[in-house]
């Protein structure tokens, strides 16, 4: 053992108490914050603190170690190696006219948004789903559980470190997307929407990983929950709006409610490039279809005013779905009631709404002495000095 | 000495089962206080209740006088806890794992470099400050862990079995340790069934089963409780038959209530005087000419005492 002398420290009024050196920066704070903050039970500086500790320290187990990097450089060759192709099956860059251009840009643009929402879809769960249950299976949590950070603290300290190598992930590919501006037909607005519902997605589903992970405390079935709660909420729902739907044209009831697709990220996603694009609007001609019980709607030749672009079988003008160049690439489906851009807006709203659901439920689940309690839940009873039991 | 760990009526029940059945404790400030008992009896539940890791079905718990029901996070502030099983994370080195849980209390940065080398060198992990934490031995693993419960200068200190899977080098290391640790101030609450070891380090027991309290104090106050009165053990020099003399003169003596011959070749007396008797009958031995080479009052067994009241613990406080 270290021999650590104990040293004299003499206070103002005299009385003389024994530190050792180990205790001194500990006990002499160097200032009135620190003083505070060590001193005081009651003050409250590593709530936050807490976050950014929880965020540091699974990154750098994460990111220590080939693994993380080996894994993005395969992930980014692979995106890069369907580019290539897609790019040789297009034609030469230097020979593609204008319109082959711009049609290739979109081309670029569509595919990596929909891939990014699929990694999303298929990681955010598996990256988030272990994040607190490894803590009981290593048996750390004790340890985290007995400093003060706020339940809310862990829980949000936890899904920003998931989330990080995620948007790692994620962000290695805006180069990617980006080299659709070589081609043309895509704004930046696009890009900076398309990634906007990309992050906020991936916020929402890796909430409920986490959710699942301080539910379970165990990583295997934590993760199959995730992925599970995730498949009925994008897929299943979506597989009931289209059984519904299908039902309702039959029998000319009522269309299902749109909002069982708005978790849905392929959809959202599918609606930026719609907005952006004017291709790819199948959510928008199915919501469409469904408004008009199954009357499918007649595709018009676009005219010379980008504003107007369809005319609903009812005759009701359409609203605008497209850019204005969009009127270049002949018919186009376009939804009387649901254009494109208006439907991703609701999903990003159901995911902000979804996401403090599934985090307040998570910090519930961390454990049961640091649950908020209702109010009126009855105390354990005073402390009263009673006989002593030897 | 003021009380800087008090519960009252503490009970916690399980689906069957009543883990800790109305514990009072009372823990004076600065002291080394264990908690001795059998598996099973309600230590662990007991100071994972005070380190506010379980709620109590009912009772109440204070440590340095907050409630750990009614302020858990204030009283985290104040108290260091370290479970009887613990694992460690991965990819992280020593220093790393201090300044963790140094963040978890939002200790700034420049204070948090020093603490650590501090820290590291009282619990002589200096040397190791950059090798990973799961690369470390057994003891190791437990000083850095009774480290981490101090990067927040807590008052008290909860130790759940610290000892446990130690070799015996490193059990006299962690004793000195805490040792240290109380002379720097803070009152350290420790869990053990080996009892020589608490034995040897504690300076107030508290005897629990079946959840509740049998007996709390120091260990000599125990066992004066316990017994009637002392036990004297004498050693002479004189063959078979001075021994014999020697166990007649002492039994006619006042106080002794009993002197038998020990096989171990002393004379043991069961005394029921004071500390002012004991020295009179010393005094009276001498000057009855009996060749003492030892007198002493028999060394407290926490073991023995323990077994002893135990024995008498109400097999029905468990539900």
């Amino acid at each position: 053992m270290t021999d650590v002398t104990p040293v004299e420290a003499t206070p103002p009024d005299g009385t003389a108490t024994t530190q050792s050196p180990a205790d001194l920066p500990v006990a002499a704070p160097e200032g009135p914050a620190d003083a505070a903050a060590m001193a005081d039970p009651g003050s409250d500086p590593g709530r936050l603190a807490g976050v950014t500790a929880i965020w540091i320290r699974e990154l750098r187990g994460r990111m220590r170690g080939k693994r993380a990097f080996i894994f993005i450089t395969v992930y980014l060759t692979i995106l890069v190696g369907l580019f290539w192709a897609a790019l040789q099956a297009g034609g030469q860059f230097w020979t593609m006219g204008a319109l082959e251009s711009v049609g290739f840009g979109r081309g670029v643009f569509g595919a990596v948004m929909f891939i990014e929402a699929l990694v999303i879809v298929a990681l955010a769960p598996a990256y988030t789903a272990g994040l607190i249950s490894s803590e009981h299976e290593k048996q750390t949590f004790d340890l985290l559980s007995a400093t003060p950070i706020s339940s809310l603290a862990i829980v949000l300290g936890k899904l920003l470190s998931g989330l990080s190598y995620l948007a790692l992930i994620v962000g290695a590919s805006i180069p990617l997307a980006s080299i659709a501006f070589l081609f043309g037909g895509v704004d930046v607005i696009d890009l900076v929407r398309g990634y906007f519902v990309l992050v906020v997605t991936g916020i929402g589903v890796g909430s409920i990983g986490v959710w699942c992970s301080a539910a379970m405390k165990k990583t295997q079935p934590a993760t199959v929950a995730a992925f599970v709660i995730t498949a009925l909420l994008v897929l299943g729902a979506t597989g009931s709006w289209i059984i519904l739907e299908a039902r309702a044209a039959d029998q000319e009831t009522a269309a299902p409610p749109e909002a069982l697709l708005y978790l849905n990220p392929f959809a959202a996603v599918s609606d930026v490039i719609c907005q952006a694009t004017g291709s790819g609007c199948f959510v928008a001609e199915g919501l469409a279809r469904a408004a008009n019980q199954g009357q499918p709607i007649q595709p018009l030749d676009v005219g010379p005013a980008p504003q107007v672009v369809g005319i609903a079988p009812g005759g009701a003008a359409a609203g605008a779905c497209c850019p204005p160049n969009a009127q270049q690439f002949g018919p186009m489906f376009v939804p009387p009631s649901f254009p494109g851009g208006d439907f991703w807006p609701k999903s990003v709203l159901a995911y902000i709404l979804l996401t403090p659901i599934a985090l307040f439920g998570a910090a519930q689940s961390l454990s049961p002495t640091r649950r908020w309690n209702w109010p009126s839940r009855p105390r354990p009873q005073p402390l009263s000095p009673g006989p002593a039991d030897d | 000495m003021t009380s800087i760990v008090r519960t009252s009526g503490l009970v916690k029940r399980y689906p069957g089962t009543v883990a800790v059945a109305g514990l009072d404790l009372d823990i004076a400030d600065g002291e080394i206080f264990g908690l001795v008992g059998p598996n099973g009896a309600g230590k662990t539940t007991t100071l994972r209740i005070l380190a506010t890791l379980l709620r109590p079905t009912s009772g109440e718990a204070e440590v340095a006088g907050i409630s750990i029901t009614k302020n858990p996070d204030d009283a985290r502030r104040v108290l260091g806890f370290m479970p009887d099983v613990f694992g460690v994370y991965d990819d992280m080195k020593v220093w790393e794992y201090l300044d963790f849980f140094a963040r978890c209390y939002g200790i700034p940065a420049a204070r948090r470099r020093r603490m650590i080398v501090d820290l590291l060198d009282l619990v002589d992990l200096g040397d190791r400050r950059n090798a990973y934490v799961q690369g470390l031995s057994r003891g190791m693993q437990q000083r850095l862990c009774l480290a981490h419960t101090l990067v927040h200068d807590p008052q008290v200190l909860l130790l759940d079995e610290p000892a446990s899977g130690l070799d015996p080098r490193a059990r006299v290391e962690l004793r000195e340790l805490l040792r240290e640790l109380r002379s720097l101030g803070k009152t350290i609450v420790i869990s053990s069934h080996i009892l020589p070891e608490l034995e040897e380090l504690c300076t107030s027991v508290a005897i629990v089963d079946h959840g509740r309290v049998l007996a709390q104090g120091r260990v000599s106050d125990i066992e004066r409780r316990l017994r009637a009165g002392a036990v004297l053990r004498v050693k002479l020099l004189a063959d078979d038959a001075g021994y014999e003399t020697a166990r007649t003169w002492f039994a006619e003596q006042p106080f002794v209530a009993s002197a038998a011959l020990n096989p171990d070749g002393t004379i043991e007396i069961g005394f029921r005087g004071d500390d002012q008797a004991t020295s009179r009958l010393l005094v009276a031995a001498v000057t009855a000419g009996l060749p003492i080479m030892t007198f002493a009052r028999a060394a407290s067994d926490l073991e023995e005492l323990f077994l002893q009241v135990t024995a008498q613990s109400p097999p029905e406080a468990v539900a």
